[in-house]
């Protein structure tokens, strides 16, 4: 599906939502929060006895000699005749040509320079709030307010090494309509008016990151997120008075 | 003296006039991004195509974009066109549970090129480019 999504994002103007879906522009390097990015230089060595194999640069006309052979086809069994013609260098053996005996391996060595990139990308989950008793509740009476941040690992692997991600968060912060704030994530207050309040919580994550048997990267980034809105309706209940006569 | 004082306002004016339209146009695309409506008011030619796609693919994949983006250090560099830097830190792609999109990972703020163009003196965003640098 993402391979769909990149092919869309390359028409020509970008726009936020597209940006938002990391669908504009390179890579961000390793500057988003849940991600790793890698990249692996290296070298190696290939061997190959096909002349020509190589691949660099233009081709170019291939350099021809004038070539003397017997006409049995060898330059060490001599015949009556001779055949003299225009050969492609190193195409056969000519006579006079230096003979050197066959030993099997590379002929040549190219160097194969290689660099591999790898991203590996985690989203942390939204943190989920909700107050107790729920619905409505009246003035002045006790309120509770829960988050869960819903703390997360997420395993992955990088650059063929098993990776981990996780987002654990490190504090919260509870808002309310009335300007009210509270700093844990079961949060007791009560409301002095009657009328409709909205709440919402926002977390904050550590992210730390592991690579293979390396030790966990500590707070390699942080993430602010913020809760669902609650919506707490407060009330004030009707009281009759009873007369015992 | 008077005419010259005159004449430097006027110019001023002229000036500092597209910047706070084009700001007001930038933001105005930025809510319609949100809400995922409206962008013909704000967004003409190649932007426009492009974010009624973009929002017909959100649409298609079940996701939703929360929060809006903001545009910060608007700063003009031609009649039509000027530089900006996207703060996407408030924005969110969220799936149809709510949780964040698996996405790949993007930088919270790029600069991006803009074109505008004046459509009965109205500024509209003809194109908006993203670079590969941060800001």
């Amino acid at each position: 599906m993402l391979v769909e999504l990149a092919m869309l994002a390359a028409a020509a103007s970008c726009d936020i939502n597209k940006a938002a879906m990391g669908l504009c522009g390179g890579c961000p390097d390793g500057s988003a929060a849940y991600a790793i990015c890698a990249t692996e230089a290296g070298g190696g060595t290939g061997s190959s006895n096909l002349p020509g194999s190589s691949n660099a640069g233009p081709k170019k006309p291939t350099p021809m000699k004038l070539c003397n052979y017997y006409v049995n086809g060898s330059i060490d069994r001599p015949t009556l005749g001779i055949i003299s013609a225009w050969v492609p260098v190193g195409s056969r053996l000519c006579i006079g040509d230096e003979v050197v005996e066959y030993t099997p391996g590379p002929s040549w060595q190219e160097r194969i320079d290689t660099e591999i990139s790898d991203r590996f990308a985690a989203s942390s989950n939204l943190p989920v709030a909700w107050w107790e008793p729920g619905d409505e509740t009246e003035y002045e009476e006790l309120v509770r307010f829960y988050v869960d941040p819903r703390n997360k690992s997420v395993p992955g692997a990088l650059l063929g090494e098993a990776a981990t991600i996780r987002f654990t968060a490190t504090s919260i912060a509870w808002n309310f309509s009335d300007g009210g704030r509270g700093f844990s994530a079961s949060y007791s207050r009560e409301f002095k008016e009657v009328g409709s309040y909205k709440a919402f919580a926002t977390v904050q994550y550590r992210v730390d990151y592991k690579i293979g048997l390396a030790n966990w990267l500590l707070s390699a980034a942080t993430r602010e997120l913020k809760s669902n809105v609650l919506d707490v309706l407060v009330v004030k209940y009707p009281r009759r008075t009873l007369l015992v006569g | 003296m008077r005419l010259i004082l005159f004449l430097s306002l006027v110019f001023l004016t002229g000036c500092s006039a597209p910047g706070a339209n084009l700001h007001d146009a930038l933001s105005g695309y930025a809510q319609s991004a949100e809400s995922g409506y409206g962008f013909d008011q704000y967004l003409v030619g190649e932007a426009l195509d492009s974010a009624i796609q973009t929002q017909e693919m959100l649409d298609e994949l079940g996701l939703v974009s929360m929060g809006q983006a903001e545009f910060k250090e608007l700063e003009l560099v031609g009649k039509t066109s000027a530089m900006a830097c996207m703060d996407l830190s408030a924005l969110t792609v969220v799936n149809s549970f709510g949780l964040p999109a698996d996405l790949p990972p993007r930088a919270n703020q790029l600069a991006v090129l803009i074109q505008f163009q004046d459509i009965n003196n109205q500024l509209f965003i003809s194109s908006l480019e993203v670079g590969e640098a941060k800001c």
